[in-house]
C-alpha cells in the first residue's frame, strides 16, 4: 500500500515518511501540489497526506484535482493555519473531499490511527 | 445758470445717485457672498499683504485689526517669505489658479489646503485671492486609515509567522512523539506499536531534527519581536529584501494557484530608510490589487526588486522624482488593466475600481501615502486587457553597507562645505576631519550666521551640512531660505531625533540627505560624495 506525502517543509516530509514506513507503507514524496499531482498520475497511491499552504500549488487545489482524477483515493489534510486563523482552511479541505483533517502540531498517534482506519475502509470497499 | 443746465445737472445727479446705489448694492451683495463663504478667503495685494478677509478668515487667523497689513506667510506662520510650495513665488505668471497643501498653521494645529487666484482689473494684475480650506479632519481620517491598514498588515504578518511556527512545532512534537511511541512510552496511542525496533542512529536523527526545528523557532521569535517593535511605526535604515521575500511567500500561499508568482531580485540592492511594516503593507496591497485584476482568468504576477539611477528630474504620478539612486520594487500583472478614468482616480482615497463591497483599491491611496511618506514615488502604467505595472521608487541610502566596505577609507573630495552647528567642539572636530579629506570648510554656529556666510560665498559653496537644532531657526527653515538664495544648493541635514522630520518635508525643503546623530566621518564623507556625485 502506498502513501503519497505532499508538504513543502522538508523536515515534516522526512518525519511523515519515517512514520509511514514504520507502519509498513511504501512512500512517495512531493514538495508541492503540482509535483504531487504528477507523482500521483505516475505512481498512484491509495492514500495522500497533504499540507494545505504551499508554494506553486496549494493543498486545496491539489485535493480538488486529485479527487477529480482519483475519486477512490483517501486524503488526509494537515494545516499549520493561515493568516486568517489556525484552522481556517481545514473546513474547505473537508468540503473538497479530504477524509480527515489535522491542524499542526498534530498527534502522531491520532494520525497513524486515522491512516489505518482509512486503509481499512479502502480495503473493505 | 439757465434752466436747461439746471435740469441737465439734476438728471446727472439722479443718474450718478442711481449708479452709486447700484455700486453700493453690488458691494453689499458681494460682501454678503464674501461673508457667507464658510471657509477663509483672504485678499492680498501685489506684495502679498493681507488687504481684507471674510468672517471665516477672521475666525481662523484673527481680527482684521491684527492681520490686515501682515504678509500672508506670517498669517500661515511660515518663518520665511514664500511658504514651501507657494504658487505665488516669483516665477508665478498670474494666469491661472494654483494650489498647494499641507500648510500646518501651527497656532491652532490645523492643516489648510491653500489655493490662490489672481485678481485682474482692466487686464492688469492687482492682487490675489487666497482661500484656505481646512482639511485637518480629512488628513486625520487618512492617517487613521493608514493606521488601520498598518495594524491589519501586522496581523497578517503575525498570522504568517504563526503558520511557520505551527509547522515547526509539528516537526518538534512529531519527532518527540514518534520516538516515544516506538519506545512504548506513549499513553494515548491505542494501536499496535509493531514495526522494527528503534536504533540508536534513529534516535540521534530524531533529536537532530528536533534541534534544527528549535533553532528555526528561535529565529521566528526574533521575527515576532521585530514585527511588534515595528508596530509603533519605527523608521530605520534597512535592507528591505527580507520583507519583500516574506510578502512574496505569503502572496504565494494566499493567492489562487491560477496566478503564478515570479520573484526576481537583482544582487546588491541597497538599503532604504523605512518602516518595514509599511513596506510589507505596500507589497500586500499591490499584490492583492494585481490578483484582483487577474482573478477571473488567472495570469502572471512578476515582482522584482532592483536599483535604478534617475538621471534627470522626472514627474511620476504628479510627484517629481529628483535625480539619484533609487531602490525600485516593480509589481506587474497580466490582468484586465485600467481605463484612462480609472488611471486618473486610482489613488483617490475612497475610489474603487471594483464592484462595491469587493473593492480593495482603497488600499491604493494608502500605498500612495506610505510611499510619499518614505520620500518615494509610485509610477503606474496600464493597458486595457494587457495588465498593469506599479513601479515603487524609494530613495536608496546604502550608507551603512558602503560604510562596511569603506570602513577605513573615508572618501575624499575638494569641494567647499558650509558646516552649521552650535556645538563648538563638534564643529571644530568635523572641520578638521573634512579638511583632512581635501574639502574646504566654512563654519557657522547659527542660522543667521549661516545665511550671512552663504549670501557672501554662495558661488563658492557646493554643499551645506546642518544640524536640525541650531539657534535662530530650524535646519529645515535654514534649508528653505538657502534654497531661496540658490535653488540648486545641495543640503545634508542631520538630527538626533528623526521623528520630527518627515522625509516629505525634508524633500520639500530641498534636503538631499537625512543623517542621524551621532555623525561619523565615514558616514558623513560618503553622504557628501553621494550627494555631490562621484568619488575623487
Amino acid at each position: 500500500m502506498r502513501v503519497l506525502i505532499i508538504d513543502d517543509d522538508e523536515q515534516m516530509r522526512i518525519l511523515l515518511r519515517q512514520i509511514m514506513e514504520w507502519r509498513g507503507y511504501d512512500v512517495s514524496e512531493a514538495e508541492n501540489g503540482k509535483v504531487g499531482v504528477r507523482i500521483q498520475r505516475d505512481t498512484p497511491a491509495e492514500l495522500i497526506v497533504t499540507d494545505l499552504i504551499m508554494p506553486e500549488q496549494e493543498g486545496l487545489e491539489t485535493i480538488r484535482t486529485i479527487k477529480n482524477e482519483f475519486p477512490g483515493v483517501k486524503i488526509v489534510a494537515i494545516s499549520g493555519g493561515g493568516r486568517i486563523g489556525p484552522d481556517a482552511y481545514l473546513p474547505a479541505a473537508r468540503e473538497l473531499g479530504a477524509d480527515r483533517v489535522f491542524s499542526k502540531p498534530f498527534d502522531i498517534g491520532e494520525l497513524v490511527e486515522a491512516v489505518e482506519e482509512l486503509f481499512a475502509v479502502s480495503n473493505k470497499s | 445758470m439757465d434752466r436747461m443746465m439746471v435740469d441737465a445737472l439734476k438728471k446727472d445727479i439722479v443718474r450718478l445717485q442711481l449708479e452709486k446705489d447700484a455700486v453700493e448694492n453690488e458691494l453689499a451683495h458681494r460682501s454678503c457672498y464674501f461673508a457667507a463663504i464658510n471657509f477663509p478667503v483672504i485678499f492680498l495685494d501685489l506684495d502679498l499683504m493681507v488687504v481684507d478677509l471674510n468672517g471665516a478668515g477672521e475666525e481662523a487667523f484673527g481680527e482684521p485689526g491684527r492681520v490686515i497689513g501682515l504678509p500672508c506667510w506670517e498669517l500661515l506662520q511660515w518663518p520665511t517669505d514664500y511658504c514651501i510650495g507657494c504658487p505665488l513665488e516669483p516665477d508665478y505668471c498670474g494666469e491661472s489658479e494654483k494650489g498647494f497643501e499641507d500648510i500646518d498653521y501651527s497656532s491652532n494645529s490645523k492643516i489648510y489646503r491653500i489655493t490662490c487666484s489672481p485678481v485682474m482689473e482692466q487686464g492688469e494684475l492687482t492682487g490675489y485671492v487666497m482661500s484656505a480650506l481646512d482639511i485637518t479632519q480629512q488628513k486625520q481620517l487618512e492617517q487613521q486609515l493608514v493606521q488601520a491598514r498598518r495594524t491589519e498588515a501586522i496581523a497578517t504578518r503575525i498570522g504568517g509567522v504563526a503558520h511557520d511556527f505551527n509547522n515547526i512545532l509539528g516537526v518538534i512534537l512529531g519527532n518527540a512523539d514518534f520516538v516515544l511511541y516506538r519506545m512504548g512510552i506513549d499513553v494515548n496511542f491505542q494501536g499496535d506499536i509493531g514495526g522494527p525496533g528503534l536504533h540508536f542512529s534513529e534516535v540521534r536523527e530524531h533529536f537532530l531534527a528536533i534541534k534544527e526545528a528549535a533553532i528555526k523557532a528561535k529565529d521566528l521569535v526574533g521575527q515576532i519581536v521585530a514585527i511588534s517593535r515595528q508596530g509603533k511605526g519605527v523608521m530605520q535604515q534597512q535592507d528591505i529584501k527580507p520583507i519583500i521575500k516574506e510578502a512574496v511567500k505569503l502572496l504565494r500561499s494566499s493567492l489562487p494557484s491560477t496566478i503564478s508568482i515570479i520573484f526576481n531580485e537583482a544582487p546588491g540592492v541597497g538599503q532604504i530608510y523605512s518602516d518595514s511594516n509599511q513596506i510589507y503593507q505596500v507589497m500586500m496591497s499591490l499584490g492583492a490589487n494585481a490578483a484582483q485584476a487577474m482573478e477571473e482568468e488567472g495570469g502572471k504576477l512578476v515582482i522584482s526588486l532592483r536599483e535604478e539611477n534617475v538621471r534627470i528630474e522626472t514627474v511620476k504620478n504628479g510627484r517629481s522624482i529628483v535625480p539619484g539612486r533609487y531602490v525600485l520594487i516593480s509589481i506587474a500583472d497580466t490582468g484586465h488593466g485600467m481605463s484612462k478614468t480609472m488611471m486618473k482616480r486610482k489613488f483617490d482615497t475612497f475610489y474603487t475600481t471594483s464592484d462595491v463591497g469587493r473593492g480593495k483599491n482603497m488600499d491604493l491611496s494608502v500605498v500612495d501615502g506610505i510611499v510619499a511618506a518614505h520620500g518615494g514615488v509610485v509610477e503606474v502604467t496600464s493597458e486595457l486587457e494587457k495588465g498593469s505595472t506599479f513601479n515603487v521608487y524609494f530613495p536608496r541610502c546604502n550608507i551603512e553597507s558602503d560604510l562596511a566596505e569603506n570602513l577605513f577609507s573615508p572618501t575624499r573630495g575638494s569641494e567647499t562645505i558650509l558646516f552649521v552647528d552650535d556645538e563648538e567642539d563638534l564643529v571644530m572636530a568635523r572641520k578638521r576631519m573634512l579638511e583632512s579629506l581635501g574639502y574646504k570648510v566654512y563654519l557657522a554656529h547659527s542660522g543667521k550666521g549661516a545665511l550671512a556666510l552663504f549670501e557672501k560665498y554662495n558661488k563658492e559653496i557646493d554643499i551645506i551640512i546642518t544640524d536640525y537644532t541650531i539657534p535662530d531657526m530650524t535646519g529645515l527653515q535654514l534649508a528653505a531660505r538657502m534654497q531661496k538664495i540658490c535653488n540648486n544648493i545641495q543640503i545634508i541635514l542631520y538630527s538626533g531625533c528623526s521623528n520630527i522630520i518627515t522625509l516629505e518635508n525634508a524633500h520639500r525643503a530641498g534636503i538631499k540627505r537625512l543623517l542621524k546623530k551621532p555623525l561619523n566621518i565615514n558616514m558623513l564623507s560618503l553622504a557628501v560624495r553621494d550627494v555631490l556625485g562621484g568619488a575623487e
